[in-house]
């Protein structure tokens, strides 16, 4: 039984009452006939269980300022996402074990460059312009890295997947902006570094949500190739 | 090694058999390297060999002690270097609820150079070892959720352990001393061991927070104080200190302590203590009736002369305490842990000068909870600390945090450099949660690092 199989039931009354509009947006997004149960199954397994990944992670890696964490932190931070991922990408995608290496591998090699793990770190300014403005750039400088590793991973699978690399920039661009204002405003009333890590969810909460309509989008478009209707 | 990760290698390839023969290494390398990872960044500290010969030798139900083998805990009570310790208690924390917790606050502690721990063991009428005279008192002992995460030895024995193969100073801490919930099996079965304010109230705390005051709380309180106050007692009272039977359980408590466990000693703060505002149960107006011809105790709790005789009557108790502690383990030293001496004698009967100066104490650990650095430097100053020094060890006791008072870095390091300037003992921080965590305004890596360098 898979995880979209598991979630089935409990999204099928949703979809009774989104499916006029699904029906709008799918002509829109270039997604034909796709059944909105699929697509919304797809978006909330990507969802819950990359934000689950992450929230488990917590577990083993601390949540740091900049140059604080290990490779060993990133590598296990980023294995944990990219299992989880693959998990979903599983029944839709073969050979999706490959994401999981570039994912753990593109977290890695991020971790030893300038910058760090930074879907674990907080900044080191309580500026909350500069955490906005720094949110953005480092943002989409380890989403590049990440969506250049993982369009590697599925480029043979999925046509225009070099669309995920600026897809992923992005998301993560926003994620990590926005996660770090929240976190830098509640740190500046607490006083307290947990007010990071709640940011950091919240990062992780738009980063899993907004990435999760991008995969859809992805794989279904390829679905449809499958069966010879043109992308655009 | 090898034949781990080539078990874990099999293991995954047989989760994954539908997986395409092209990528299965790939991704039976990643799972292996993450577990492995996993094993050694998580759990090694757990499974370090000690560096002396400890070995816990199993008495009766979960009870361990260590085996004569061990370094005698005589070798280890008085530490010619700084004392450097910190308080390990249960709330607002989960070292001794997580299975990895206490070997990795021990080992984190003993890599920044602390050498003495404090650790609870009673509290909110429990313990956190298997208690005889508890189970005998209540029928309880250990909560069950510890029992639990500590299958095969309980949390003091796995603390002592762990301690001693750091190199550590164990000094059990009885943090509640005679304060207990209400409705504590402890406070229920035995109500007439409660003391009483002046009219009859059990409770610690009169009710003072009213519905607009409960308002005005935080949001951030709002939300947190339900995580970090769960299983907290809502109605506290006071064990009567004077009571025969109240004392045979506080003696046997620390008995079963010192001879099941190879610790250093054990230590009350001020809660081992009788609030100047009680007293006035039956038993102890009965006393104070004996001593005065008839008359009973005053209505004022603040009475000089009130104060004086509760004060000494509980002076008696430590001198019987420590002759208990000395009877049963001549080398293990009764730690205090009391509020400067003033204030500890004033609002805590607690007079710890006249037990310094009998030598019924063997180390003295003084709270200075100031965040005002003239303040905190003006009670170092004063010449009852002065003149204990001369007797025994003294350190300072630092407060590092709680959720609701972050501190700072910054204030730590002056309050341990002052500290220094006066000569101490040492130096020892409540509490361990916030030595270096979420909880604290810096981020935990750079806390560690701070301390370090301060203690290093």
């Amino acid at each position: 039984m898979s995880f979209a199989s598991f979630l089935e039931p409990l999204i099928k009354p949703l979809i009774d009452e989104m499916t006029p509009g699904w029906a709008t947006l799918s002509k829109r997004w270039g997604l034909g006939s796709v059944p909105l149960s699929d697509g919304l199954t797809l978006w909330t397994s990507w969802t819950g269980l990359t934000w689950l990944a992450f929230a488990t992670s917590l577990l083993f890696v601390e949540v740091g300022e900049r140059n604080e964490l290990s490779l060993v932190e990133g590598v296990l931070g980023g294995a944990l996402v990219g299992l989880a991922q693959w998990f979903v990408l599983r029944p839709h995608l073969p050979n999706a074990a490959r994401w999981i290496v570039a994912t753990v591998l593109s977290w890695g090699t991020l971790t030893l460059f300038h910058i760090g793990a930074l879907g674990w770190m907080a900044p080191g300014t309580s500026n909350l312009f500069f955490r906005s403005l720094l949110g953005i750039a480092y943002g989409a400088y380890v989403g590049t890295g990440l969506g250049v590793a993982q369009w590697f991973a599925i480029r043979r699978q999925i046509p225009g997947a070099w669309r995920w690399i600026s897809l992923s920039a992005g998301v993560w661009a926003v994620g990590i902006a926005f996660g770090w204002l929240v976190g830098g405003i509640l740190r500046s009333a607490s006083h307290l570094f947990v007010s990071e890590v709640f940011g950091l969810m919240v990062a992780w909460g738009a980063i899993a949500a907004l990435s999760g309509v991008g995969i859809v989008s992805l794989l279904y478009q390829e679905r449809r190739q499958e069966h010879g209707s043109p992308v655009e | 090694m090898r034949s781990l990760f080539h078990f874990i290698t099999r293991l995954t390839s047989r989760w994954l058999p539908q997986t395409r023969l092209t990528s299965i290494k790939a991704i039976r390398f990643a799972l292996a390297t993450a577990i492995l990872l996993l094993f050694f960044h998580i759990l090694a500290p757990s499974y370090q060999q000690p560096n002396t010969t400890l070995i816990p030798t199993r008495l009766t139900q979960g009870q361990t002690t260590i085996d004569a083998q061990s370094t005698p805990a005589s070798a280890r009570s008085a530490p010619s270097e700084e004392i450097r310790g910190v308080w390990i208690t249960n709330v607002a924390s989960n070292v001794l609820f997580a299975p990895w917790g206490i070997p990795r606050a021990l080992k984190q502690l003993s890599d920044l150079h602390f050498n003495t721990v404090y650790p609870v063991v009673w509290n909110r009428g429990k313990t956190f070892y298997h208690s005889p005279t508890l189970k005998r008192l209540t029928g309880q002992t250990m909560a069950p959720s510890m029992t639990l995460t500590h299958p095969s030895e309980d949390p003091l024995a796995e603390m002592v352990r762990v301690g001693h193969s750091q190199g550590m100073r164990v000094i059990p801490w009885f943090e509640y001393g005679f304060m207990v919930p209400l409705q504590s099996k402890l406070a229920r079965e035995h109500p007439h061991w409660l003391t009483n304010r002046y009219g009859g109230s059990h409770l610690l705390y009169e009710p003072t927070l009213t519905g607009s005051a409960q308002q005005k709380q935080s949001l951030l309180d709002r939300l947190l104080s339900p995580l970090l106050k769960s299983g907290a007692p809502k109605a506290l009272g006071w064990l009567n200190p004077l009571h025969p039977d109240v004392q045979a359980m506080m003696l046997d408590l620390v008995e079963e302590v010192i001879t099941r466990y190879d610790v250093e000693g054990i230590q009350f703060d001020d809660h081992f203590s009788l609030p100047a505002a009680f007293g006035y149960d039956p038993y102890t107006t009965a006393l104070y009736q004996l001593d005065h011809h008839g008359q009973s105790p005053p209505e004022n709790s603040d009475d000089p002369e009130w104060i004086r005789w509760r004060a000494d009557q509980l002076s008696k108790f430590v001198d019987i305490l420590h002759d208990r502690i000395k009877a049963s383990c001549s080398t293990c030293l009764l730690s205090i842990s009391p509020n400067p001496a003033k204030f500890a004698y004033r609002f805590h009967l607690q007079d710890w000068r006249t037990w310094v100066s009998n030598d019924w104490v063997d180390e003295l650990v003084v709270q200075i909870y100031r965040d005002d650095i003239d303040s905190f430097d003006a009670e170092l100053a004063k010449e009852t600390l002065q003149s204990a020094m001369d007797q025994i060890p003294v350190s300072i006791g630092i407060l590092t945090g709680t959720w609701r008072r972050p501190i700072s870095f910054e204030q730590i390091k002056q309050q341990v450099i002052r500290s220094r300037d006066y000569h101490f003992s040492g130096v020892t921080f409540f509490y361990w949660d916030t030595l270096w965590s979420y909880f604290t305004p810096e981020s935990p890596q750079r806390r560690r690092q701070n301390f370090r360098e301060l203690l290093g």
